[in-house]
């Protein structure tokens, strides 16, 4: 066979591939050899000469395709309104398919003859050329196009309200099983029917179906939910409704296409949650209140769908919380209390934190809720004019942990607990204070060697390295660093003694702690002679020290220091750990038996209440005797050393007369507290207004609260005082043309 | 009026340039440097060349002025005075060939048009309201804080017939309250307060830039309003300086 062009008879050619073209749309047997046959047929129609006959065939075919299409619609027809679905679902199965292969065997006329009249793309979208309506299409679209206009207007409405039919029965739960195929067969040849239409939305499928379907689906919730609501409770309805979604989603799935899903969830949830959302959020209250779970795992889901109805919830349980937390806290007394305020919040925390995981879905917003509400929990003030406790506490909380006395709890347990102690740390407002008392129990622990373990110290602070950065942490580092020098220094110095043949006569280690990291007061120094028995030693370090150090000072905090005093004079030696001033008062009693505290007091010269309150703590430990109680001793006082003092343990450590934690101890803190934040708001002033020059009143504290957050929320009057402050101090002055604004003065 | 312009010159104004400007009162001719001179040594400490409390004194009464008048403060104003209580013969030359007089007589004549210039022109009072601060510190103590009690006096005598609505409750809670003393800024946002707030203490906002005292104020005023003044709330936020 040529592919040369040549003269064809059109009738004759077309009579025979009308044959075949039939049994290609109906799914006839055609054999290959014909269907090759055709296939040429077309081709030469296309190309024959004188002139092609591509349009000819093209019109004839269109016929062709109407007509048969025509007796299809007559024959689903004649099935009765009954079967009407079923009947056009038959030819559409049928028909689709056919058209496809037809398609191909059009392959020719489709792509030499009718693809080239078709405008470009491009020239579409840039062009300005409106599609000729009466543009010639594929024949696969051709076969679609014939089908849309001839099957489906005549039938459409029927179609559709027996689709609506068979959807509401579904609903109804009695649905007919063997139409379930079939719906969604009629409803998707309603978007199949268009597929030729490029990168548009299912114009037909929306106009005809979509839109009924949509609105037949919002009626029916509409009743659906006031029917619910007169029968059941808020959480009966509640289930239900959850139900009813996860029906209709499947639903969605088995009968529409995709482009409707969306669209039917949006309609059942503003039918059955939208609607009647002031109901819903009306029961929030006591659902929370009451930590129904399960109602509350329900009605997060229908909550969120909605625009804005979650957050009445949020709130709801925000307050909750908070509520929880301030009754957690507010029984609390007794000696105890840091442990049990730090360890009940943590119960609280815990608890929420769980019951959002398991029932919001640990959803951010609540998660939100749950910081909220512990920081307004954990800052709260008895008492506007006193400084919020918590950091205190926490400090002290961590004090307890990380000290020797914590018995009965194993390391892992320790370091869980401290673990979570970050928590609360976190929704702390005054982390500096926080700071300053850890500090300040950290320098206790590690002068009086009174940790549990390093690695559990040094564990926690890179914790609040983590959480607060590292000029957070930077002098409780430093503080680490002096103990771990010391312990060289300590080695050298008494390599020095070796080699020098210098013997003390006791044995001697110091700590050498920098001045600026450590919180120690010098002011409270009192004048001390240094015992005999401990000069040389004294003496010896410090030529030592200053011949590698050279021009350092050292202060010696005598009141921090303790010794080991072996007591000889008894009945069985006794091996005593006490503070160096304690120590101080025994070694007088080297010489002589008795003597007046105003002795004591003149040989130590030390200040009278420290001595009286060290002799006190002697004499209340036996070690020394006097005829009045310790607590009533005055300067005149004898002192009788006690000669038959015995104890079952012959190595012990007697209490020291330190007092614990004073109420001025606290309040200077919080004093030093203050000063460092004073300093602290207006080194940000300074810096904010050198780099911005000129600033309003109000952004300025802006940028001051953003700056200082990380450790400290100042008070709005504080940040104010501060600026006055610098105005008077002439680094910032108001400019000439607004009161409300500042200038930097260079 | 040329001259009579609020700036308290530091500078010597140019007599040739006054002179030369046609319109100007024949008076200002008559400003002599050495009457003025003399005028300074009547009143002058005997070995001292200055005018101290004495002098200021009879120079008043001369003037048939109390010394703790209004006009007063002109007068210190416009001598551009360092401090109270003094005037040394600079402040005084220059003062008095600012103002154009050379004589008693002269300056008696020239006190009411400032003070009528001043209640006119409000940018005027804002200098003198100015001057009056700084006039206030005793500067042999290196004061830079006025002391509440001479707060109190002095901004009663800088209003002097034009007094802010709010005035006496202001002096009655500076009274009534252990306030160490007005720093400048605080003393020259009075003025700005005074304006603001009127008579009527709900428009203040305390978010916006006002001192911090004027904060402690209000919440006083409204607490007594409140019936509920808690007394040492207010005491215990008191303006601590820290110098």
């Amino acid at each position: 066979m040529s592919l040369k062009p040549r003269t064809v008879d059109f009738n004759q050619t077309w009579d025979t591939l009308q044959e075949t073209v039939k049994g290609v749309v109906t799914l006839g047997n055609v054999p290959r050899a014909i269907w090759n046959d055709r296939f040429s047929d077309v081709y030469s129609l296309c190309v024959s000469f004188p002139e092609p006959l591509a349009d000819r065939l093209y019109i004839e075919t269109k016929a062709f395709l109407e007509n048969h299409v025509q007796g299809l619609l007559d024959v689903v027809r004649s099935k009765g309104e009954t079967k009407l679905l079923q009947a056009y679902h038959n030819c559409w199965v049928e028909y689709s398919q056919g058209i496809i292969y037809l398609h191909r065997l059009y392959l020719y006329l489709n792509t030499q003859h009718i693809r080239s009249q078709k405008l470009s793309e491009a020239e579409i979208i840039y062009g300005n050329v409106t599609p000729n309506a009466e543009e010639q299409m594929e024949i696969g679209e051709l076969g679609l196009e014939v089908w849309k206009r001839m099957m489906i207007e005549p039938l459409r409405e029927n179609l559709v309200n027996h689709l609506l039919e068979e959807i509401h029965k579904d609903r109804l739960g009695n649905p007919s099983d063997h139409l379930i195929d079939i719906v969604r067969g009629v409803i998707m040849s309603f978007v199949s029917v268009e597929e030729y239409r490029k990168s548009q939305s299912p114009e037909l499928y929306q106009q005809i179906f979509e839109a009924p379907f949509l609105q037949a689906t919002g009626e029916f919730y509409k009743r659906e939910a006031s029917k619910l609501l007169q029968e059941c409770d808020t959480s009966q309805y509640m289930e239900k409704v959850t139900q009813r979604l996860d029906e209709e989603r499947q639903r969605s799935q088995r009968f529409v296409h995709i482009s409707t899903h969306a669209k039917v969830k949006a309609k059942c949830e503003q039918h059955m949650v939208a609607d009647h959302l002031a109901l819903l959020q009306s029961e929030c209250h006591s659902m929370v209140v009451q930590e129904r779970e399960r109602d509350l795992a329900l009605l997060y889901p229908l909550l969120r769908s909605v625009q804005g109805g979650i957050s009445v919830l949020i709130s709801e349980v925000m307050e909750h919380i908070k509520q929880k937390g301030t009754e957690a806290i507010a029984g609390i007394r007794g000696e105890n209390y840091h442990v049990l305020f730090i360890e009940s919040l943590l119960a609280v925390h815990n608890k929420y934190r769980t019951l959002i995981s398991n029932v919001f879905n640990g959803d951010l917003a609540f998660i939100g809720a749950l910081d909220k509400a512990c920081i307004s929990v954990v800052n709260t003030r008895p008492n506007p004019k006193t400084p919020c406790r918590s950091p205190e506490l926490l400090a002290k909380y961590c004090d307890c942990l990380l000290k020797k006395s914590s018995k009965g709890i194993s390391d892992t347990e320790i370091d869980e607990k401290l673990f979570q102690s970050i928590t609360i740390f976190k929704y702390i407002d005054d982390k500096d204070a926080f700071q300053k008392f850890y500090a300040r129990m950290l320098a206790k622990r590690l002068i009086h060697q009174q940790s549990q373990s390093m690695d559990a110290e040094e564990a926690m602070i890179d914790r609040l390295k983590q959480a607060c950065g590292y000029e957070f942490t930077n002098k409780l580092h430093r503080m680490f660093t002096d103990i771990s020098l010391s312990t060289d220094l300590n080695t050298k110095f008494n390599a020095h003694l070796k080699t020098e043949s210098i013997d003390l006569g006791i044995n001697f280690s110091i700590y050498v702690l920098q001045a600026g990291a450590w919180p120690l007061n010098l002011t409270s120094l009192s004048t001390f002679s240094v015992p005999q028995e401990l000069e040389k030693s004294v003496q010896t370090f410090e030529n030592f020290y200053h011949k590698h150090f050279n021009g350092r000072k050292l202060t010696w905090f005598h009141h921090l220091c303790q010794g080991d005093l072996k007591l000889g004079y008894l009945k069985k030696p006794y091996i005593i750990t006490m503070q160096t001033f304690q120590m101080s008062i025994m070694l007088l009693f080297e010489d002589t038996d008795t003597m007046t505290c105003n002795d004591v007091e003149q040989a130590l010269k030390l200040s009278q209440d420290v001595v009286l309150k060290h002799i006190a703590s002697l004499i209340d430990c036996k070690l020394l005797l006097s005829e009045v109680p310790s607590e009533n001793i005055t300067p005149e006082s004898v002192l009788k050393l006690n000669m038959d003092y015995s104890n079952k343990r012959t190595k012990l450590r007697i209490t020291a007369a330190m007092v614990r934690d004073s109420p001025q101890e606290v309040e200077h803190t919080m004093n030093a507290i203050n000063e460092d934040r004073k300093l602290y708001l207006q080194a940000a002033i300074v810096r904010i207004m050198k780099s911005r020059r000129v600033l309003r009143h109000n952004a300025l504290i802006q940028e001051v609260l953003g700056q200082s957050k990380v450790t400290f929320a100042p008070s709005i009057s504080m940040i104010k005082k501060c600026i006055e402050s610098l105005i008077d101090k002439q680094y910032l002055e108001r400019t000439p043309n607004s009161p409300d604004e500042y200038m930097y003065i260079a | 009026q040329l001259n009579g312009n609020s700036k308290p010159l530091s500078e010597k104004p140019s007599r040739t340039f006054c002179s030369l400007l046609p319109g100007s009162l024949g008076r200002e001719k008559d400003v002599s440097e050495v009457k003025i001179n003399n005028l300074f040594d009547a009143y002058k400490e005997p070995n001292r060349d200055v005018i101290l409390a004495d002098g200021i004194e009879k120079l008043c009464s001369d003037l048939d002025l109390s010394p703790d008048e209004f006009k007063v403060l002109i007068l210190a104003w416009k001598m551009n005075a360092e401090q109270m209580c003094q005037f040394t013969r600079t402040e005084f030359v220059s003062g008095c060939k600012n103002m154009h007089v050379d004589s008693i007589k002269g300056i008696q004549q020239r006190l009411p048009d400032i003070a009528a210039e001043i209640s006119k022109d409000s940018e005027i009072f804002k200098e003198l309201y100015r001057f009056t601060f700084r006039f206030g510190l005793d500067v042999n103590l290196g004061q830079r804080i006025l002391p509440s009690d001479m707060a109190v006096c002095l901004w009663k005598l800088v209003f002097t017939g034009r007094e802010p609505l709010i005035l006496p409750r202001w002096l009655h809670f500076l009274e009534s309250h252990n306030v160490r003393g007005i720093p400048r800024d605080t003393w020259n946002m009075f003025l700005n307060f005074a304006e603001t707030v009127g008579d009527d203490l709900s428009s203040y906002d305390d978010t916006e830039a006002w001192p911090s005292l004027f904060d402690d104020f209000v919440e006083y005023e409204n607490d007594a309003a409140n019936q509920n003044v808690s007394k040492d709330r207010i005491d215990s936020n008191v303006i601590k300086e820290d110098s």
